[in-house]
């Protein structure tokens, strides 16, 4: 039955091995493998390798909404072109002929994929602003960038909030505005497409039409019909308002009206009036930049309401959102009144959707201090000066004028100003240095501000690490910095965090051992911690992944499955994961049914259904 | 600060994770046996239960969706799409011709893989019309960051050697060792010998592995 060669003299076969992995082997060949992989870095190389290759063989996760799509596709199909039996016996020679000829035309000259029923035009989401669901048929999803929302499906947006989706041709925002929103793909056909708005407000750019092509918009008293145009239309309970800035459209109402670009019409007017300012900027708003083929999705959440995100320079909105965006290198900027902002650049992965936590600091650290009445000496006026000075400062850091800020900072270094005051000033400036995409610069002035004790020095400590794990992706001297911060500021408020980011930078530097016992150590001086799950992941990631100890990484993933929330969720599927490599079926199968009773639809429900059945042909 | 999910957990962890609130209902309860339910739809389909088709594609469809994948590699999102609905719909054309002489689910997959199987064949060919601009429009493949952890590269050395199985090899391997079918049925799926899907399996190891110069030195 083996028959392939062994990796080495005295070693297992690859068949041996993969057949290990599988669990097909006796459990005596089994223990044997199992026994030799411990000792023998060759074997246990290619064992990774298998891991990885069945990592590699993964699908994505089923989109939302695809399956049932998909079916009703295949049933249409069905319906218009039944199957049909053909005699092949009466006409097998015609049809060699025919096939011959066809795989001839086909192949040569018009090469494409398999069926492909491009007639059906769905919304494609592309942003997401505040809070929004899908629904299609008794299905709900919160909506999210990157999903296609099917004929026959509604969108319903919170107030306030907003969604901006193409439609074969045309770009929609769907707006919230005061009263939420709700809007139907009634019909969703390439050459007739109509829009049922049940309430709120409707924006679009609309591409000329093509000949024999309709698109329309119906509200509860009117129906807008266009060919080629950018227009809104608002349904309130007083009626439906329309306003047009490009191109006209027609309004069939009580009555029937064309209105023409740069007026609109608002319940019991009876002309067109001129296009009101509000209005106009609803459709200017729709001019945002649009991401050209394949994209993923990001979402961005912040830890302060009304927080603004900009990427690559773009505004998109206020956080939590979901964008659709290229994947590479984007920067990421939030903001929010009185915080700090936060500026990152992120590497966006086809097929991996990126999620990211936003945490705007307050500028207390930077706060000018009140003037101590054991600093050191200046004068009263003098010290008026620095105070205002900083914060002038502090008020151009928060408007995003680096430079300025920097400059009266070196203007209060001329003056007199207390210690604390220059510290403070320093600690400023190189925040601005590394928002204004110079970590360079701003390293020299941490370093400087970390030789003191006080807090000031901590604080300095911690960014000057954070600023080389970040800014500057050196995880090596982050890890060292970080170190540092630990030794000398132990009772210090940055400790627990600088424990914990300590470990994630040995991690990212390679130094897997050393990263796993920093986090281990983390986790027993403060087991409460409020990132001791991240700890947790962390360490089972490594275990399982780097070290190859499931048995290790089981206890991080169930100190964290007992929790709620996305985390627990992974951690469970992540025990149930690692029991079954260990060939504890029984305990794995366990895990799944924790995990059915916990989240029966959650990601991984289909496959914890399959796991508690014991019928599984599982991912590893 | 802005804080990511460290990127080696999500990596491996949060891998292909979907970023979404799914509350969708499950469709049907599940039986202890998929198989067992996939063989009652069939019996029921035919006899002439107009539910049980639609039941039937519903129960398959996450099998289907995920040995299309398997089979065919990482494509776009959209072809990968297309090749799962053509293989549903040539599911539901050829049920009624399927004998019983296999489980359904290994029926399946022999659809599955006749039809991945003719896309390999419509992207050979159009490769000699279009190679420029398939190759402009590839996504993300090889292009891996200098920075990618080292799982990463794994994986994506990983799926280089997998791209580098001819197609039968892909299917036979992903079949047996992925899948878990028994070789009875791998030769019954790729229409082949036992001893055939033998000489694939060895191939597909040592190319896999031979990736790996260190594992083989």
């Amino acid at each position: 039955m083996i028959d392939s060669a062994p990796i080495h003299i005295g070693g297992p076969t690859e068949e041996a091995l993969f057949a290990w992995r599988a669990g097909r082997l006796h459990p005596e060949a089994a223990d044997w493998i199992g026994a030799h992989l411990d000792g023998c870095s060759r074997c246990r190389t290619a064992m990774e390798h298998i891991d990885a290759v069945h990592v590699a063989l993964e699908p994505p996760p089923e989109p939302p909404f695809l399956r049932q799509r998909q079916i009703t596709e295949v049933r249409r199909r069905l319906q218009e072109r039944p199957t049909r039996r053909v005699p092949w016996k009466q006409m097998k020679w015609a049809a060699l002929c025919g096939a011959v000829a066809g795989f001839a035309l086909v192949f040569a000259l018009h090469p494409r994929h398999p069926s492909s029923p491009r007639d059906a035009v769905g919304f494609a989401l592309l942003s997401r602003q505040g809070a929004a669901d899908v629904e299609v048929g008794d299905d709900h999803a919160v909506a999210e960038a990157k999903m296609a929302l099917p004929a026959g499906g509604w969108l319903t947006v919170a107030p306030s909030s907003r969604v901006v989706a193409t439609w074969a041709g045309a770009r929609v925002a769907v707006e919230g505005g005061p009263t939420g929103a709700r809007v139907q793909l009634a019909e969703s056909r390439a050459l007739l497409r109509t829009l049922k708005l049940e309430r709120g407000r409707v924006v679009l750019d609309v591409d000329p039409l093509a000949p024999g092509a309709v698109l329309a918009v119906q509200t509860g008293d009117s129906r807008v019909t266009v060919h080629g145009t950018r227009f809104l239309v608002e349904a309130t309970p007083g009626g439906t308002s329309v306003a047009v800035d490009r191109g006209r459209v027609r309004v069939i109402g009580a009555r029937t009206l064309d209105v023409a670009a740069g007026l609109q019409i608002i319940p019991g007017a009876a002309q067109p009036m001129a296009l009101g300012a509000d209005f106009a900027a609803r459709l200017a708003a729709l001019d945002a930049p649009l991401a050209s083929g394949p994209t993923e999705s990001l979402d961005v959440f912040a830890d302060v309401a009304d927080a603004s995100v900009d990427v690559d320079g773009v505004e998109y909105g206020r956080a939590p959102l979901s964008l659709a965006l290229m994947p590479g290198a984007h920067l990421v900027r939030v903001r929010a009144t009185g915080r700090l902002p936060v500026e990152e650049r992120v590497e966006l992965t086809a097929g991996t959707p990126m999620l990211f936590h936003a945490e705007l600091p307050e500028l207390s650290s930077v706060e000018e201090p009140e003037a101590q009445p054991h600093a050191a000496t200046t004068t009263a006026p003098v010290r008026v000066g620095a105070a205002e000075l900083l914060s002038r400062a502090r008020a151009d850091v928060l408007a995003g004028a680096y430079d300025r800020a920097i400059g009266r900072l070196h203007e209060l270094g001329h003056g007199s100003a207390t210690k604390l005051q220059l510290e403070r000033a320093a600690l400023l400036e190189a925040q601005a240095e590394r928002l204004a995409r110079r970590p360079e610069r701003a390293l020299p002035l941490f370093e400087s501000a970390a030789r003191g004790n006080g807090p000031e020095a901590e604080q300095a400590q911690f960014l000057l690490a954070q600023t080389l794990g970040r800014d500057l992706h050196d995880p090596v001297r982050a890890a060292a910095a970080y170190e540092a911060s630990e030794r000398r500021f132990a009772r210090g408020i940055f400790a627990e965090e600088a424990a914990l980011r300590r470990g994630e930078a040995l991690l990212a530097a390679g130094e897997t051992d050393a990263g796993v016992e920093a986090l281990e150590r983390y986790l027993r001086q403060y087991p409460t911690a409020p990132h001791a799950d991240e700890a947790h992941l962390s360490i089972a990631s490594a275990r399982r992944d780097r070290l190859g100890d499931c048995a290790g990484a089981v206890p991080h993933l169930r100190a964290v499955a007992d929790g709620r929330g996305p985390r627990a969720e992974l951690a469970l599927i992540g025990e149930a994961r690692c029991l079954r490599t260990l060939g504890r079926s029984n305990d794995a199968r366990g895990v799944y049914e924790k995990y059915l009773r916990v989240q029966p639809h959650g990601r991984y429900a289909d496959e914890a259904r399959l796991g508690a059945t014991g019928s599984a042909k599982l991912i590893p | 600060m802005l804080r990511t999910v460290p990127a080696f957990v999500a990596a491996s962890l949060t891998e292909g994770m979907q970023l979404v609130d799914r509350r969708q209902r499950p469709a049907a309860p599940a039986s202890a046996d998929p198989e067992q339910q996939y063989a009652a739809l069939v019996a029921r389909h035919r006899s002439g239960d107009p539910a049980a088709l639609n039941a039937l594609m519903t129960a398959l469809y996450p099998s289907i969706y995920r040995i299309v994948y398997r089979l065919a590699g990482p494509r776009d999102r959209e072809q990968h799409e297309d090749l799962v609905q053509a293989s549903l719909e040539q599911v539901c054309r050829s049920i009624d011709a399927f004998e019983g002489r296999s489980r359904v689910s290994t029926f399946v997959f022999g659809i599955c893989h006749r039809v991945v199987a003719r896309s390999r064949r419509y992207d050979r060919v159009r490769s000699w019309f279009r190679r420029d601009a398939e190759e402009a429009t590839l996504p993300q493949g090889s292009a891996a960051p200098d920075d990618l952890i080292d799982r990463g590269r794994a994986v994506a050395s990983a799926r280089a050697a997998l791209d580098n199985l001819d197609g039968e090899e892909r299917s036979a391997f992903v079949l047996h060792e992925v899948e878990e079918l028994p070789l009875e049925d791998v030769a019954a799926v790729l229409r082949c010998s036992t001893r055939t899907v033998k000489r694939r399996l060895r191939a597909a190891r040592e190319k896999l592995l031979q990736t790996k110069p260190e594992a083989r030195s």
